[in-house]
């Protein structure tokens, strides 16, 4: 018996025509369970926890009160993939602003009823030592950038103090 | 030349149907995933009431007066409905300046000018991350607006929002 016959079917039953459709159908099922299983990186890694802190210099009170613990951070400048985390604290000190002065210095001066504010910030993501931290797999961040930020109540300019892995892997 | 009579029969094989079945679950499992994604992706934004503050900045003596409690304000730039005034404050008008001898930025009152602080109501639609007023207008504390009344105008920062619960 031949392989294939006269009329295009493996060992006379099957067609060759049925064998590459097979072919093709289980070629999508595969390309399926890895969109479905697979992280969209394409790296093989679990997400971790990432601790940020940002600051915002010479900020009014109402800044200061619209903050608080627990909401979440989004950058609407850029794709993020949902929320960059959430604020776990939130440290204010009296304010002060970078400024020239008539005696030719540059001086980080006081400011009356201006705060300076510190928040720390809990999300997921991925480090590696090509691309750094990313957020959400996609979010790049890294220290002395700056960004403008935003929670739902609130819109302000920051800039990055520190980014750290956390221990333990996120959820 | 012999014509071709017989009525169209379609033949299953059983290598056929086998096919079939498995093609059409990878086709539901493509629907399925595509669904589960958008799904994810969207939020289901919920109407209600949002109170804010807006300080409208160092008004031009006189203009102040001009604002009345019910006002309807409307944004100069899109024309969005920003909703109706619940209530004015009228303070001097205060601007930060550097003190060279202290070397401190000091309040300084700006003479004859009003800051003044609107307490505003406006039907808005939220989701977890934003404050829409008016179907597109984004709400937050620290954005500048740009705002008219009936015969005058301000712009100033947002300073509050009420919190709901």
């Amino acid at each position: 018996m031949t392989i294939m016959d006269r009329n295009g079917r493996l060992f006379g039953k099957i067609s060759i025509i049925d064998v590459i459709v097979v072919l093709a159908v289980v070629v999508l099922a595969a390309a399926l369970y890895v969109k479905t299983h697979q992280p969209e990186t394409g790296v093989n890694v679990t997400e971790q926890y990432i601790t940020y802190q940002v600051k915002m210099t010479n900020q009014p009170q109402y800044v200061v009160d619209a903050l608080a613990v627990g909401d979440q951070l989004y950058d609407k400048e850029r794709s993020t993939n949902g929320s960059l985390g959430e604020i776990i604290q939130i440290d204010v000190e009296p304010g002060t602003q970078l400024t020239s002065l008539m005696d030719g210095t540059i001086a980080d001066v006081p400011c009356e009823d201006r705060y300076n504010i510190v928040l720390t910030v809990r999300g997921k993501g991925l480090y590696n030592e090509k691309d750094g931290y990313m957020l959400n797999r996609i979010y790049a961040l890294g220290a002395n950038s700056s960004r403008n930020l935003n929670t739902k109540y609130a819109w302000f300019t920051v800039g990055v103090l520190n980014v750290a892995l956390d221990d333990q892997a996120a959820q | 030349m012999e014509r071709n009579t017989h009525p169209f029969r379609l033949r299953l094989n059983l290598f056929d149907i086998i096919l079939l079945i498995v093609a059409v679950a990878v086709a539901g499992g493509l629907l399925w995933f595509s669904a589960r994604s958008s799904q994810n992706d969207q939020q289901t934004p919920t109407a209600s009431t949002v109170e804010y503050t807006v300080l409208f900045r160092r008004m031009t003596p006189g203009t102040s007066q001009l604002i009345q409690v019910g006002d309807s304000l409307v944004d100069t730039i899109k024309n969005y409905q920003l909703g109706t005034v619940l209530s004015i404050d009228i303070q001097p008008a205060v601007t930060q300046v550097l003190d060279q001898e202290s070397k401190t930025y000091v309040d300084a009152v700006v003479e004859g000018y009003d800051d003044v602080y609107l307490t505003v109501s406006a039907s808005c639609t939220q989701t977890d991350d934003s404050i829409l007023v008016d179907g597109g207008y984004d709400l937050r504390v620290g954005q500048t607006t740009y705002v008219r009344g009936p015969g005058y105008m301000g712009s100033g920062p947002v300073i509050s929002i009420e919190r709901g619960e």
